[in-house]
């Protein structure tokens, strides 16, 4: 379980974050949503500890994350797959040696290595391509090499951040199938974050939408087109413009 | 700029400080040190033997140009092999050196920090410091010692071939001077200058690529502080060591 309590965040001297506070149940996926700035990405890394907070601060399985020493933080973030808006594949290695890094750094034997990494191409619709650089694929094969690196250590907790953005739309509803089908299968707590609410209906259980630096309202995803909020008005009229 | 340079010095202890915490995980890295090495070592052997063979030869001209009216020129090779012994091989190779590889260190580093590569080994429970920077100190401080015996083999030997071709002081003569004043301290001496030299330049490569700024701009100016910052290093730990060692 994630707790994130009365977190504040200033960066350059401007208030991103002023007052988070939010819970992430176990088996779980949450959106948050917000507009682009509004500090989505501040709050993901806030969790793994790539930022620290002014103030509040943030517990995964009741380990207090800014409080960490730098060994127990890497000992915690073994639990975390981390999908990176712009894929931060590593360009210099393959796509195998990507998905390989950490589990060679964890001491996994060459053999159990490579069926893990046939496993996860499969799942990704990805064979065939574990020979090649990050520059020679898509956009869209790109994110799906960064999900199969995240999930290919079997975390506890999944974070995406922005995994639909800058895709078209037919490559985006195909990462959110597989978000979707990585979720019935293998039941990780997943947080997304996203300014798409087309993918955060479909894909997450509840919504909660970040605004102001703040988190304004935490709801089921199937209630949240009911809600009456100017915000999240403006968020459906964007999904019907799209539709 | 005071707010900078206390930055910096800020930066570099934590760095150096997580470098030496890394040496405790020294066996994940054989492949890397093996690849740093034929990056930084081998890589440059072309280099720095074309430098060195120039450096050689401008030596002995002058050398034997500054000293032929009151020094028999007997004593040339002793004279052209000490210079480069003591000083010429070790800071030629470490500028070099610091031209090729810290700026190449700094830009890799820098982009890997600017596309997030370096926030996904965090996230990956991967240490930076441990995969990217100590590999890469490690085999700086390998390497600079290898490249500047290589470094001063060729320019003794450019030199002697000028000595021959050009001063009229045969190769024998010119081997013979050196031999006659050789002292195991100028080699020694200047090797462990070369040691810190490896440190430095790989060090401030990794330092300024570690804490690059935004975009091309920032990967840019960290290219140029390493290569600017290092040799202005290697220059000032050349008179502090130079003083330590032969003062």
């Amino acid at each position: 379980m994630i707790r994130i309590r009365n977190l504040h965040k200033s960066l350059n001297g401007q208030a991103v974050l002023q007052g988070i506070d939010l819970e992430i149940h176990d088996g779980e996926t949450l959106a948050i949503l917000g507009k682009s700035g509004s500090g989505k990405t501040v709050l993901l890394k806030h969790i793994v500890g790539l930022l620290k907070p002014d103030r509040g601060s943030i517990w995964v399985d009741d380990r207090e994350v800014p409080k960490l020493r730098r060994s127990e933080l890497f000992r915690l973030r073994r639990k975390f797959g981390y999908v990176f808006q712009a894929s931060a594949l590593f360009d210099s290695l393959t796509v195998y040696e990507n998905l390989a890094l950490a589990l060679r750094d964890r001491g996994y034997p060459e053999t159990e290595i490579e069926e893990k990494i046939h496993q996860i191409l499969e799942l990704m619709g990805l064979q065939g391509n574990e020979e090649k650089y990050p520059s020679e694929l898509s956009g869209g094969m790109q994110k799906r090499v960064s999900v199969a690196r995240a999930l290919i250590t079997d975390p506890k907790y999944l974070l995406y951040d922005e995994p639909t953005a800058g895709l078209d739309p037919v490559t985006a509803e195909t990462i959110n199938d597989l978000m979707l089908s990585l979720k019935s299968r293998f039941r990780v707590t997943a947080v997304l974050v996203t300014h798409d609410l087309r993918c955060a209906l479909r894909v997450a259980d509840r919504i909660a939408l970040l605004s102001g630096g703040k988190i304004r309202i935490v709801v089921p995803a199937e209630e949240t087109l009911k809600i009456k909020d100017p915000e999240l008005q403006e968020f459906f009229r964007s999904l019907e413009f799209r539709a | 700029m005071i707010e900078a340079f206390f930055y910096h010095v800020g930066a570099m202890t934590i760095l150096g400080g997580q470098l030496l915490r890394s040496l405790r995980e020294l066996h994940k890295i054989p492949r890397l040190f093996l690849q740093q090495l034929d990056r930084i070592g081998v890589g440059s052997i072309p280099l720095v033997a074309l430098t060195s063979a120039f450096t050689g030869m401008v030596a002995s001209v002058q050398t034997a140009y500054q000293v032929r009216d009151y020094v028999p020129l007997d004593f040339l090779g002793a004279g052209v092999a000490k210079a480069i012994m003591i000083e010429l091989g070790p800071v030629l190779t470490a500028l070099v050196v610091a031209g090729r590889v810290g700026a190449g260190i700094a830009a890799e580093l820098g982009t890997m920090r600017v596309t997030e590569q370096i926030d996904a080994l965090e996230i990956m429970a991967i240490d930076p410091v441990r995969y990217l920077v100590l590999p890469r100190v490690l085999a700086g401080i390998l390497a600079l010692p290898l490249l500047t015996v290589l470094a001063e083999v060729v320019a003794i030997l450019g030199a002697a071939f000028v000595s021959a071709t050009v001063l009229n002081v045969s190769y024998a003569t010119f081997f013979h001077g050196i031999q006659l004043f050789f002292l195991p301290r100028d080699l020694f001496g200047g090797l462990a200058k070369s040691v810190v030299f490896g440190f430095l330049i790989t060090f401030l490569g990794c330092h300024f690529g570690y804490t690059s700024g935004r975009g091309a701009s920032g990967v840019g100016r960290a290219t140029t502080y390493a290569v600017v910052f290092s040799s202005l290093f290697v220059l000032m730990f050349d008179y502090i060591l130079g003083t330590l060692l032969f003062g």
